[in-house]
């Protein structure tokens, strides 16, 4: 029967064994990226999911012996789902978060914003940039953050995402005046 | 509070404003990833779904998030990742620093030294281990831990097995027998991993096979997996297998052993050494080191 929780195993002070460290870093080869990801995808910040990536293969050395082969993965996921879970409760009571925030919930999107959102040139890295810029209001440096990409190539993906909307208003970049869309 | 807008050139003002974007007011990004991952409470991530659900840019953003390169770690994440692993797995490696060994020495010579007030002594000492205790694991003792010598008994199939099924047809004792043989071949060849599985399976289909139990058992055993070797083992106990009695006694005490429980393990060898057996000797000897 498996274990509920990774709590329910006693944690060992002792280092693997040869044959268990081979084991341990096969498993750590084959899941980090995935470990990474899932934590990135809990908290969309990369010094977090570093942080849990490391403590979650921690926990698991820690507690190899203890932990079946066969479910070693979802282990590892839910130690890592325990793990952000505990970081936005931290989060929560050290009022990083406000309080009460009006969550809209039906939102209204111009026509002209969603032709942007479905222009079929628009790869994803542009459209994350041109989003996490103009809608939710992040700088060049906070999506280099979130992103994991270089500033040159927020950038540019910023500039491909405004020459796209510039093309569609056709907007005199000296005069700033604009003709009538398309 | 910053305006999300400041720092855009007229450029782009006019452009998010041509477009409508500054009209959209969506939730931050993080929070709404993280409730669709289910790690926010649910009074905390019910809106921030339901703004999910109705804003496409959102739903582009999260999909786009997660599936491309995004969320990837990059070399720079996956060093500083493995740094950190390192470094915590050095912390559990380390042996303890020379004034933690020092403070045991000197509790140990105090209480040598007074006797008459050994009590006082004993209670003190782990106190001082406690307090240390915050930085490196504990003080370990140096000498090596005893571990109960793990061997693979032969494969033995008491008349019960065959009759697991009372009372089910001739072709469903076959079958077990069958499903049983298979999975133990992987087992008599000490492919442990390989056999864990299969008997694993066999341990579901019939979950009355003691010694199916009694074999995954001693699989992942030799997998080094002693928490749910030790589970498989008790199952088996309950089962009452009288062919596999005493192997299934010494077996459950290596469970115990292993997974840090000496006290259980000689409960578990006490009988063995109290009757003569296949185990009689080796439980008898290895009693003295189960404290």
């Amino acid at each position: 029967m498996a274990p509920d929780s990774p709590e329910q195993f006693s944690s060992t002070s002792r280092p693997l064994d040869d044959t268990q460290l081979k084991e341990f870093e096969k498993v750590y080869r084959e899941e980090v990226d995935n470990v990474f990801r899932y934590a990135m995808g809990c908290t969309a910040r990369r010094e977090v999911a570093e942080e849990i990536t490391s403590e979650v293969f921690l926990a698991l050395y820690r507690n190899f012996a203890g932990v079946d082969a066969s479910w070693r993965k979802a282990w590892l996921f839910r130690v890592a789902k325990n793990m952000a879970v505990n970081h936005w409760r931290k989060r929560r009571n050290e009022r990083e978060l406000p309080e009460g925030t009006d969550i809209p919930g039906e939102t209204g999107i111009p026509e002209a914003a969603e032709s942007i959102l479905d222009h079929g040139d628009l790869k994803p890295s542009h459209r994350t940039c041109l989003i996490l810029r103009y809608v939710h209001g992040m700088d060049r440096d906070e999506i280099v953050a979130a992103t994991g990409m270089s500033l040159n190539q927020v950038k540019s993906c910023l500039q491909y995402g405004l020459r796209l909307l510039r093309d569609k208003f056709q907007i005199d970049r000296k005069g700033g005046s604009h003709a009538e869309p398309i | 509070m910053r305006n999300r807008f400041d720092d855009l050139d007229p450029e782009e003002r006019e452009m998010v404003a041509r477009a409508g974007l500054d009209k959209l007011h969506c939730p931050p990004f993080d929070r709404m990833l993280a409730a669709q991952s289910g790690v926010l409470e649910e009074g905390e991530a019910a809106p921030l779904r339901r703004h999910l659900e109705s804003c496409r840019y959102c739903q582009a953003l999260a999909a786009d998030f997660l599936q491309g390169e995004s969320a990837a770690p990059s070399t720079q994440n996956l060093d500083h990742v493995r740094a950190r692993l390192n470094k915590g797995i050095a912390g559990i490696a380390k042996p303890a620093p020379w004034w933690r060994q020092w403070q045991v020495f000197a509790a140990i010579a105090g209480a040598a030294a007074c006797l008459a007030i050994a009590v006082n002594v004993n209670q003190q000492s782990p106190e001082v281990k406690k307090s240390t205790g915050t930085g490196a694991p504990s003080v370990e003792a140096p000498k090596p831990r005893f571990r109960l010598p793990l061997s693979a008994p032969p494969v033995k199939l008491s008349v019960g097995s065959a009759i697991v099924w009372r009372g089910e047809s001739a072709t469903n004792e076959e079958t077990y027998l069958k499903d049983l043989g298979a999975a133990l071949a992987p087992y008599r060849a000490g492919q442990y991993a390989e056999a864990a599985s299969q008997l694993a399976a066999v341990t579901k289909k019939y979950p009355q096979s003691a010694e199916a139990a009694f074999y995954l058992g001693v699989s992942l055993l030799h997998q080094n997996q002693p928490q749910p070797a030790r589970a498989a083992l008790e199952k088996a106990e309950a089962l009452r297998p009288q062919a596999l009695r005493d192997e299934v006694q010494w077996f459950l005490g290596v469970a115990w052993e292993r997974t840090g429980n000496p006290g259980q393990a000689a409960a578990q060898l006490k009988p063995l050494c109290a009757t003569p057996g296949p185990y009689h000797d080796a439980a008898c000897s290895a009693l003295p080191h189960l404290r």
